[in-house]
């Protein structure tokens, strides 16, 4: 009860909650903005990270990962357009109901929706994520490497275009995680004489490059173009409670199928938002009326994709094995600042897990408070312009990787992996697969190491342990799904976008 | 995209055939885990993936020449107007990162602001000017004064 007082004091008090409200507000900017996400906007703030702390960091974080996914139906429902990848599916229905006049009901239902979904996930997270967290306190080394194989296969089977692209990219992840002191034997690997590269890579410039400079690159595409345009006026937002009663059938289930889906590693939102938006049209009795502007095919891809957010938290918090790309590039953010993941971090850092619970959920209330009283405010940011926009961000980007290290070499790397980013993102390989492979490689090679110290070098002891054979029969299952998926699929598709 | 896929594994097939030779020159140390194990089994694995890749890649173009879609085939190129464009952001982003502390951070960032706002197509000098120099200076005030963080000196700041 104590700890809870103390939580609460905590997230409460007036400067950290003021962080909380301006990480919610920027998520909501970030993801009303096509072209930017989630990831996007935590990337931009990792610069700041050492100086507010794990604790204060993390509820940021929270509120940007929240804020997006309703900041992304701005757009959909507006401009035809996804703020956000997960927030494709709210175009069905969102802008045909905008056409007819209505684009204030339908930013107030995906509002609702993505609050109540908001809210099951951050219930769902706090009480699943100590459970499992006590599971695996029982993890050895071996049982973590088995894990991590896990993670980055699964990660690396769903994510992308195809399965050997996925793959690829987690082993140039791997490759690029090589660089620097191994640090079982202090040997500096790949560092070519340069006494810089013996700390490897630094980990900041690269997570800015991939997420965030790689789409300053890609917007070149659209350079010139003008922007898209919207007049209706946002009217009505607030549902009548006769309209949410006929919502919430769909809104509960939509939101419980978004945490079950969240939690599987290298799903997330966009997923869930288009399972869901399916599911509710099996389910209606009208569904010729989908796309034409049904409120339940609003309802139902918010609830689910902001329902993911939740459930994609508790692996990254209880296994260090991210649920999607913007927990991915948390996981970064934490081992940046030098806090790991995993089931250590519930009984050695208490008070980081339990404000991130709380303000995890208050950040849904914020949201939603936000979202009524400023919701004509939202929809401007849409009028920035791009030539505007895009320098700033690539300035702040600039700035804030210099800022990271006092060192040029790390935007020489920023740049690089800016580069390698856009690539990657262009020709169907996986962001979320290389930054895990970045991530994980120095750790599972410490396990694998540690593993085999306590086994005398006996390899065999690694498939000895159920619960490791059990990780890696998932991963083994997880490729051969992700063979027979795309060799069902003519002309395969994108089944993760990258942002 | 069979053309984009053979060029990229063949980048990936040249990166894990150096690095694995590079294993060559590592330490081999009697320990359980050896510095050379981990990078040889990541190196491989990436070896047969960019193969693999690289198969598939010539797969595909071979079906696409014989199908005779040429529509099919540009798909997934870059066009020269973007090429030129990406190339003229990549320099300037390297020209301000190698400028960044002969000439400071008060010279050099506004110049790369507005070099980017001209690649990405405003002309507006009115627009360009206020925008890179109030930038920088909100930049400057956050990282400098609420941050403290040194950033590259000039001769006039």
């Amino acid at each position: 009860m104590d700890a809870l007082i103390q939580v609460l004091a905590y997230v409460f008090s007036p400067v950290h909650f003021l962080f909380l409200v301006c990480g919610t507000a920027a998520g909501i900017v970030v993801g009303a903005i096509p072209g930017l996400s989630g990831s996007t906007g935590i990337v931009l703030i990792l610069p700041f990270l050492p100086a507010l702390g794990p604790t204060v960091g993390l509820l940021v974080m929270s509120g940007i990962f929240c804020g997006s996914m309703f900041g992304g139906s701005i757009a959909s429902i507006l401009i035809a357009t996804p703020g956000t990848p997960s927030a494709a599916a709210t175009v069905l229905d969102g802008y045909p109901m905008a056409q007819r006049g209505e684009a204030g009901r339908a930013i107030g239902i995906a509002l609702i929706a993505s609050t109540i979904g908001g809210i099951i996930s951050s219930l769902c997270m706090i009480f699943i994520s100590p459970q499992l967290a006590t599971i695996a306190l029982q993890f050895g080394p071996d049982e973590y490497f088995a894990l991590m194989v896990f993670g980055l296969t699964v990660i690396a089977s769903v994510t992308g275009t195809s399965l050997v692209k996925g793959l690829m990219s987690g082993f140039f992840g791997l490759l690029v995680g090589l660089i620097g002191l191994d640090e079982v034997s202090g040997y500096a690997r790949y560092s070519f004489g340069f006494p810089i590269l013996m700390s490897g890579l630094p980990l900041l410039p690269v997570l800015i490059g991939v997420f965030a400079i790689s789409h300053v690159f890609s917007e070149l595409e659209n350079a010139g173009k003008a922007l898209k345009r919207f007049d209706q006026k946002i009217t009505g937002v607030l549902p009548t409670w006769r309209e949410l009663k006929q919502l919430l059938p769909v809104i509960l289930p939509s939101s419980v199928l978004g945490v079950i889906l969240g939690i599987i590693p290298g799903t997330g939102g966009s997923i869930a938002s288009f399972m869901a938006y399916n599911e509710a049209k099996r389910f209606s009795k009208d569904p010729d009326s989908f796309g034409k502007g049904n409120p339940v095919g609003i309802a139902a891809p918010e609830a689910a994709n902001n329902g993911t957010t939740g459930g994609a938290m508790v692996p990254m918090l209880t296994l260090g094995i991210p649920g999607d790309v913007v927990t991915a590039v948390m996981l970064g953010a934490l081992v940046l600042i030098g806090v790991r993941p995993g089931p250590l971090l519930f009984t050695q850092h208490p008070e980081i897990v339990n404000s991130l619970f709380v303000g995890f959920l208050m950040a849904q209330f914020i949201m939603l408070g936000l979202g009524l009283a400023t919701v004509r405010i939202w929809p401007r940011v849409l009028l920035v312009p791009t030539q505007v926009l895009l320098p700033l961000i690539l300035a702040l980007c600039l700035i804030g990787t210099f800022s990271s290290g006092n060192s040029i070499f790390d935007l020489f790397v920023a740049l690089a992996f800016g580069v390698i980013g856009f690539f990657v993102n262009k020709y169907g390989f996986s962001p979320a697969a290389l930054i895990l492979g970045v991530i994980l490689g120095p750790l599972a090679e410490r396990e694998l190491g540690a593993a085999l110290i306590i086994a005398h070098g006996d390899w065999a002891q690694l498939f000895r342990s159920p619960l490791a054979l059990v990780f890696f029969g998932i991963s083994l299952l997880s490729v051969a799904y992700s063979m027979l998926r795309l060799s069902r699929a003519k002309k395969p598709k994108s089944v993760l976008p990258s942002g | 995209m069979g053309a984009s896929d053979i060029v990229f594994s063949a980048i990936l097939l040249l990166l894990s055939v150096l690095f694995f030779a590079l294993t060559f020159s590592f330490p081999k140390l009697t320990i359980a885990l050896s510095p050379v194990v981990f990078p040889r089994f990541v190196t491989a694995c990436l070896f047969i993936f960019s193969s693999i890749l690289m198969v598939q890649g010539i797969r595909k173009r071979m079906a696409d020449r014989t199908k005779e879609e040429p529509e099919k085939r540009v798909r997934g190129r870059l066009d020269r107007p973007f090429t030129v464009r990406f190339l003229l952001l990549a320099a300037d982003v390297l020209l301000y990162v190698w400028l960044l502390e002969p000439i400071g951070y008060v010279i050099a960032t506004p110049l790369c602001i507005a070099g980017v706002m001209l690649i990405f197509g405003d002309r507006r000098w009115y627009r360009i000017a206020p925008v890179a120099v109030l930038s920088t200076v909100v930049l400057y005030a956050f990282f400098r004064g609420v941050f403290r963080v040194p950033l590259p000196r000039s001769f006039i700041w």
